[in-house]
């Protein structure tokens, strides 16, 4: 055997993966430094530009509420997955993962319908606010994060379940033994000892959130900008490459350190993988 | 019943966790009313019953064509997918963790880095070469899209197939490819089925990539419905959705099904 | 006790299997360093040893997993040590099994006959052979799960011998029952591999069951053998301090030596039967030692005084922890029924010959 081990089965799936996506990862970054000669240039037009500013900040600042909503839905929910019975976690388990499994489409095509001005939600938003005038909820930011957090919750979900179905029963009857609360065993044991489940979660939400490109454009209905489509309207609109090339390669750092960071401190995996597409 | 140990934290958690369940899965429930309205207006409660919304696409050539489309690429990238990341599992499995490391590194990028990044980058190649607009193209990007999908399956279901049973079997006198034919891919069989199936959806709903390669000439069902939402929402949509979404949920749940039994097998 | 059943006489045309200076690195750990040994035709002999010590790393190199990094094997005389497994024609009992989960016992005894393109009939009868040869007839279309412990290391037994290899190799492959079924199970397995009379190297880090079962044993450590002999031999004359401590329990003393005698730390001599190189130790079973009261005389070349620290009775016998000087020795006394008892803090001599004092290097 002159070649390693294992090279000749993994081939067919380098070559393509290489081929399909890291070449032309490659060829991208090539284009950000200038079509016909080397520069920064695009980089510069970049950060220069006061409309990228905003978006890159509107960017973090929607992906960074997200990843707050995710958790304070998804927590809860893995804590309870954590405390059920097998059968009852196996049920609840897929009615997380049956809307992770549904069209990112049909989801926004539904959060349209609810939100729309004297739509459900926002005449009921409207209630809860007390103002008789429904709340504008579909083509701003806070649409646009309501249906973020509808897809990315699973992504907080699955970690803390995973952090908390770990912890060892006996912590906790221990802390109880030494005169802690129920409530208390939970803020000073169990709470502490989920964190990498939390960061994790968070980690792969942000990641997630930051490439966001179906979910800004239909219920920012073209209002809000965020990072990727401002890549796509580069190449679509004004056929600046160079321009989207940057942007792109700015955001892919941006997730790989997230991603590197998530695999640092995360090891397991969704039921069938993490559905990224959003 | 669940026993509650932290209290009022617990039934807290509880009440929080059945709301948040309702907002995941309120939107998907409201399909089903939606898509029987008989009017051309989005309407609830609907304002009477009929299913016409579904024979109106079941009709409609243009829908039916972008349908089948997808049906074809979904289909062609999964089969890919499933071969190359099949391979590509075993041949983890035997390599040095050098390559192991770099290797998947390489293949599971897909998975972790921006759809839209990866969609203009190669929609930049693509142009390049004329495959914008083509099935091929499509097919192609997809399966590089669901080869971490495959990766992933595979390679849970061969922690059911450890190498010692391809020992056993080399020390009772099998080559390696009876080897692998006889001892492995029976026993990783579920984890491969199930890989495949995950693709076939992932593909089938993937719209990022379907928007920029699709041209004019290969319109999958997600760009078509993408074009529909952004420009006339009907009860049409909502009929396709219920239909997507029951596809969907039997899929997910035939494949989840394939790996809790390899689970249970080992 | 162990009667060592002398090996049977070598046949004309030497070993069956020679290994020789065999080296298998991973990185910078050398497994297995410059191992050789020999075994004669119809030999069991056991590799003992710690965990760590490269016993698996020899079957592997054996079996044709892994390729050694230098040295040889030789089966029946031709050099294996290049072969694929499946050209080897060696018969392998895995750690925890390997049975195949999705066949049936049938199929998994069965599947070798299957490789070697052996008609179904003939095959159907070996297999039912092999299966009433480890007992288990009858349960042929049961699935490996359905099966105890100690019915799937039968399985695989059957597995590995029913095409009639050269050697039959074992990892350890009780190490996973109870005590009581793998006591059985070693008297099962010695009396099947006297019956078909089939070179055997087995590995385990049971002293026991390596004396139980093995005409020969070869103690490994760190990747080296550091002896090689009958369990008795092994036993009676250890050379080497690791053999000594590895296969049952020793006093071991040090000091400078004189002629056929140590001097120890508080100046006690221990005499020794020795005629080779000075020994850096010198070790004695705790049961070649007598203890006696203090004043009562007792024979023995070695004589030393001492008091009880402690005793821990185990039945059939007493152990006594005794401090003597800046010694501390162990004595194991038989329960009989003129046997003195002692308690903690009595006064005993400690007696025993030259001969039963073993120098060690
Ligand atoms: N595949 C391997 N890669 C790296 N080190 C190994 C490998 N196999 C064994 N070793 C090392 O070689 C030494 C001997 O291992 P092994 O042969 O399994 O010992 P034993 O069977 O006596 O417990 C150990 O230090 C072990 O860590
Ligand atoms: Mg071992």
């Amino acid at each position: 055997m002159s070649t390693p081990r294992g090279l000749g089965l993994l081939a067919p799936a380098l070559l393509l993966v290489c081929v399909l996506f890291i070449v032309p990862l490659v060829r991208l970054a090539g284009l950000s430094l200038g079509e016909t000669t080397l520069s920064l240039h695009a980089y510069a037009e970049l950060f220069g530009a006061w409309s990228y500013g905003g978006i890159l900040l509107r960017t973090l600042r929607i992906s960074a509420a997200v990843v707050v909503g995710c958790l304070l839905l998804g927590y809860p929910i893995g804590y309870v997955l954590a405390f059920s019975t097998p059968r009852r976690r196996a049920l609840l388990s897929l009615l997380v993962l049956l809307p992770f499994w549904t069209s990112v489409l049909v989801r926004n095509f539904a959060w349209i319908y609810l939100l729309r001005d004297g739509g459900v939600a926002s005449s009921f938003a409207g209630t809860l606010v007390g103002s008789d005038q429904p709340v504008q909820l579909l083509y701003n930011e806070i649409g646009v994060m309501i249906g973020m957090i509808n897809t990315l919750l699973p992504f907080s979900v699955f970690p803390v379940f995973v952090a908390l179905a770990a912890q060892e029963r006996t912590l906790r009857e221990a802390a109880a033994s030494l005169g802690a609360s129920p409530a208390r065993v939970f803020w000073t044991v169990t709470l502490p000892l989920s964190r990498a489940g939390i960061y994790a979660g968070a980690l792969l939400a942000f990641a997630t959130a930051l490439g966001f490109f179906i979910t800004p454009a239909l219920l920012g209905g073209g209002r809000v900008l965020m990072a990727a489509t401002f890549i796509t309207q580069q190449v679509e609109e004004f056929l600046n490459w160079p321009l989207a090339a940057a942007a792109s390669l700015i955001l892919l750092a941006a997730v790989m350190i997230l991603v590197a960071l998530y695999r640092r401190i995360a090891a397991f995996n969704l039921p069938g993988g993490e559905h990224a597409a959003g | 019943m669940p026993r509650v140990e932290h209290g009022w934290v617990s039934v807290f958690f509880h009440v929080i966790a059945a709301s948040a369940l309702m907002f995941l899965l309120l939107p998907i429930a409201m399909m089903f009313p939606l898509s029987l309205e008989p009017g051309t207006m989005l309407r609830f409660p609907p304002q009477g019953v009929s299913l016409h919304w579904y024979s109106d696409y079941l009709k409609d050539g243009a829908w039916i064509a972008s349908t089948i489309l997808s049906f074809q690429v979904a289909l062609g990238a999964a089969l890919l997918a499933t071969v190359a990341g099949t391979f590509a599992a075993v041949g983890l499995a035997q390599a040095s963790p050098f390559v192991r490391n770099a290797a998947l590194l390489i293949l599971m990028s897909p998975l972790f880095l921006p759809t839209v990044v990866a969609a203009v980058a190669i929609y930049g190649v693509y142009a390049a070469l004329r495959l914008v607009g083509t099935p091929l193209g499509l097919v192609a990007a997809h399966a590089v899209l669901t080869i971490p999908f495959v990766l992933l399956n595979v390679q849970s279901a061969l922690a059911g197939a450890p190498r010692a049973l391809d020992e056993a079997a080399m020390s009772l006198g099998a080559g390696p490819v009876a080897a692998f034919w006889q001892i492995k891919v029976p026993l990783i069989r579920r984890g491969i089925a199930a890989g495949a199936i995950f693709s076939f959806l992932i593909s089938f709903d993937e719209v990022v990539i379907a928007k920029f390669l699709s041209g004019t000439q290969a319109v999958t069902l997600p760009k078509r419905m993408l074009d529909g939402i952004f420009y006339e929402m009907t009860p049409m949509l909502a009929a396709i959705s219920v239909l997507l979404v029951l596809m969907n949920a039997a899929l997910a749940l035939l494949a989840l099904a394939l790996v809790r039994g390899a689970r249970k097998d080992t | 006790m162990t009667s060592p059943n002398p090996p049977p006489v070598a046949s004309a045309v030497g070993p069956v299997l020679a290994v020789r200076n065999l080296v298998k690195r991973f990185g910078k750990v050398a497994a297995v360093d410059d191992v050789s040994f020999s075994v004669a035709g119809g030999t069991f002999l056991t590799l003992l040893g710690p965990s760590g010590s490269g016993k698996t790393t020899v079957l592997r190199l054996l079996g044709g997993f892994e390729t050694p990094d230098a040295g040889s094997i030789a089966l029946g005389g031709a050099d294996i040590g290049r072969l694929p497994p499946y050209k080897r024609d060696i018969g392998v009992v895995f750690q925890r099994y390997a049975l195949f989960p999705h066949m049936n016992v049938a199929e998994n005894v069965g599947f070798s006959l299957r490789q070697r393109g052996v008609a179904t009939g003939e095959r159907a009868r070996r297999i039912t052979e092999a299966l009433e040869m480890v007992g288990l007839e009858g349960l042929g279309g049961r699935a490996p799960s359905q099966l105890s412990g100690g019915q799937q290391q039968r399985v695989a037994l059957a597995r590995a011998l029913v095409f009639k290899p050269r050697i039959l190799v074992m990892d350890e492959p009780l190490a996973a029952l109870d005590k009581h079924l793998r006591e059985r199970l070693q008297d099962e397995i010695r009396a099947l591999q006297r019956r078909l009379g089939i070179t055997t190297v087995y590995v385990t880090h049971d002293q026991a069951e390596a004396f139980v079962m093995s005409d020969i044993v070869a103690v490994m450590n760190a990747g080296k053998i550091e002896q090689i002999a009958a369990p008795r031999a092994l036993y009676e004359a250890p050379r080497t301090e690791f053999v000594a401590r590895f296969v049952g329990d020793s006093n071991i003393f040090r000091g400078p030596v004189n002629e056929s005698r140590m001097r120890l730390a508080d100046g006690v001599l221990i005499a020794f039967a020795g005629n080779g190189a000075p020994p850096t130790a010198l070790m004695v079973r705790p049961e070649k030692i007598r203890i006696g009261k203090a004043g009562h005389q007792n024979a023995g070349d070695n004589l030393l005084q001492g008091w009880l620290i402690d005793m821990r009775f185990l039945g059939d016998a007493c152990l006594y922890r005794v401090r003597a000087g800046a010694q501390e020795i162990v004595v194991r006394d038989l329960n009989r029924t003129d046997s003195a008892h002692f308690a903690a803090g009595d006064e005993v001599i400690l007696t025993w010959p030259a001969a039963d004092t073993v120098p060690l290097s």
